[in-house]
């Protein structure tokens, strides 16, 4: 864990000064009469203090093997998985709600389950169906329309 | 101890609970809950987070006792998982896969099962008698309390909640502070200035917590899932005899009667709650027993007791949250939120305020140990098959339910793009060895904090030994230094020694 506290304590000594830099730029006041930027500059000395302690107690452990921080397994899947839920956001309010969401639950199981297109499409089908049925007409949700009206 | 008043409120709960709208709620939420907790990787915290929009337009009350439900149900349902798979399904039931899968070892899964489920639905019962007896009168106290009280209390409850929690707890309090400085994205509610909004006008109001938490916990949990591959093996065990004997009773009677107590307090304590109540009270059951050798062999009370405390702390936790409107762990931090969400004001006057919305909830608890009894023992080979059901195709269904879930609170797609950030801060808090509750209880806590530490400085000019001068603030500050120095002095000491060898 050396490294990874180092790491990360040093993201947190960082982001200690953004708030004091960000919360002195607003109006600290004083004491007797704090405003806006006196909670994020006591909030950011107080991260920098223990941050110290943090990245002080790293330097002093052992050095020892680390395994992989990040994705062990199925990179290519988790990476894809979030440009598609990126892709969803973009495009729910051009496409419409059934239409992006039958798109975005057919490509997702064409991926994950590396199964036949129409499979993935039956799915994408029953999910985007199921959930308009459930949160735009029982719940009566306002979702977008889009181009496709639906 | 029940004064007319009193039997009065508990039978208008009771009309509220039993109206068939809250009943389906809070059926649901028991199932939901027990299939939640069943499932491994996917826990009370992430289904509230998901569930969370689906309670927009419900009452209060209704959102109320369905994740209520929820939450005490994922405790029955881990336990499913625990005894016969020795996976345990939830957090708080690990120390129940020690004696309840050696019983499925001997053939004695039946009773194992059938005793947690027995020991949950007695503590439970006394554990919201506690909560309908305690809450009132704490609220009451609390409405004595002033800013700086409240401030004091706050930071003992960070304390707190860093040192008993799983992890590190200066990362816990790292965390909770960096919660807390994402809590003051947004207009200072004082002086109506901006504060690190960017610009962008979307989270001038303050980041929508639905986003941080599907994002933390429903998108990271299916991450890490995913990255790590997660495979139920299917239970081939035949299980029977659910009713426990005579002898299993009598070994029991006194682990559930302790576990109660030791659950119902702990969750009283901030960061306590179901999984330190489980391992107090497991720790306890080998201590006293005559038999100590028998524990981790397949001992009934190793299961009765942790089951039974694990049920009445997170019944027990409820006490802060609808009394002082303080969420002591993640689960009623949620809770808080949702509560917030349908513009209810969580604090002591939350009870005078909405009465309906308490009573009707605690009495719903009863009713909620009731169904997860019937529900629970007739249906565990249902829960066993649920276990089948591939996580490729369960992962796609959770990520739709939190893209719509987080989409529908403001119609916004900034609030898609926010959840990916904070999927992607707790992603990296996880791997980094920070556990992702203290961030929310932060970022929650945050405007109570604030206002309260601004308010108070404000009353005593500035001055800081005014926390020390009111008998409540003073108690609760130095619990709080206690607390804090507890910690910090074996850290010192480590480092000395670690110097002395460097040396």
């Amino acid at each position: 864990m050396r490294k990874r506290d180092l790491i990360s304590g040093s993201f947190f000594f960082i982001l200690g000064i953004y708030l004091i830099g960000g919360g002195s730029k607003l109006q600290f006041g004083s004491f007797s009469t704090p405003k806006t930027g006196f909670f994020p500059v006591i909030l950011g000395v107080s991260l920098i203090f223990l941050s110290v302690i943090s990245i002080g107690k790293a330097l002093a452990s052992e050095r020892s093997k680390e395994n992989h921080l990040f994705f062990k397994t199925n990179s290519l899947k988790i990476v894809f998985l979030f440009s598609t839920m990126i892709a969803y956001g973009v495009l729910v309010e051009i496409v419409g709600f059934l239409g992006t969401t039958f798109l975005w639950f057919s490509s997702i199981m064409l991926i994950l389950k590396s199964g036949s297109p129409i499979k993935a499409f039956l799915y994408g089908a029953f999910a985007s169906f199921a959930c308009y049925v459930l949160f735009n007409i029982l719940l009566q949700g306002q979702f977008p329309r889009g181009f496709v009206g639906i | 101890m029940l004064s007319s008043g009193m039997i009065d409120q508990i039978l208008q709960g009771l009309s509220i609970a039993v109206t068939p709208l809250n009943l389906f709620y809070c059926f649901f939420g028991c199932l939901i809950g027990t299939l939640v907790g069943v499932l491994p990787g996917l826990g009370p915290v992430a289904s509230i987070a998901l569930l969370m929009p689906i309670t927009y337009k419900l009452p209060a009350v209704s959102a109320i006792i369905m994740f209520a439900g929820i939450y005490y149900g994922a405790q029955y349902g881990g336990t499913i998982t625990s005894v016969l798979m020795n996976i345990p399904g939830e957090a708080t039931t690990v120390v129940t896969c020690i004696d309840g899968y050696q019983m499925t070892l001997r053939g004695r899964s039946g009773p194992a099962l059938g005793i947690a489920a027995f020991g949950s639905f007695i503590g439970g019962s006394f554990a919201i008698f506690g909560l309908m007896l305690l809450a009132p009168p704490l609220a009451q106290l609390a409405l004595k309390f002033g800013p700086p009280e409240y401030f004091s209390l706050i930071l003992l409850s960070l304390a707190l909640i860093s040192y008993l929690g799983t992890g590190s707890p200066l990362k816990a309090l790292i965390v909770a502070i960096f919660g807390m400085a994402v809590g003051t994205v947004g207009m200072d509610i004082e002086t109506g200035i901006p504060r690190f909004t960017h610009g962008i006008n979307t989270i001038y109001n303050g980041i929508d917590i639905v986003p941080v938490i599907m994002g933390m916990f429903g998108l990271t949990e299916v991450i890490i899932n995913l990255e790590e591959g997660v495979t139920a093996q299917l239970v081939k065990a035949k299980i029977k005899g659910l009713l426990p004997n005579r002898q299993d009773w009598r070994d029991s009677k006194g682990p559930i009667f302790r576990g109660t107590f030791i659950g119902f307090f702990l969750g009283l304590i901030p960061g306590g709650g179901a999984l330190i109540s489980a391992f107090a009270s497991y720790v306890l059951e080998k201590k006293i027993s005559k038999h100590p050798d028998k524990f981790g062999h397949g001992a009934i009370e190793g299961v009765a007791g942790p089951e039974t405390a694990n049920n009445t702390g997170c019944i027990g936790a409820f006490v802060p949250m609808l009394s002082l409107g303080l969420p002591f762990n993640a689960i009623t931090a949620i809770l808080l939120g949702a509560l917030m969400i349908h513009g209810v004001e969580p604090g002591p006057l939350f009870i005078p305020q909405h009465p309906d919305i308490f009573w009707g909830a605690t009495t719903s608890m009863y009713l909620g140990n009731v169904i997860l009894l019937v529900l629970n023992l007739p249906l565990i080979p249902l829960w066993v098959q649920i276990l089948r059901i591939p996580y490729l195709l369960l992962a796609p269904i959770i990520l739709l339910i939190c893209l719509i879930g987080v989409y529908s609170c403001n119609y916004n797609t900034v609030d898609i793009y926010l959840m990916l950030i904070f999927a992607g801060v707790g992603y990296g808090m996880r791997k980094f060895g920070y556990e992702p509750a203290p961030f929310i209880l932060g970022m929650i806590l945050c405007p109570m904090i604030e206002n309260a530490f601004r308010q108070s400085l404000i009353m005593s000019d500035g001055s800081f030994s005014f926390f020390f001068e009111r008998p409540i603030s003073a108690f609760f500050m130095i619990m709080a230094i206690a607390v804090m120095v507890t910690y910090m002095i074996p850290l010192a000491r480590k480092k000395k020694k670690i110097v002395k060898v460097n040396l």
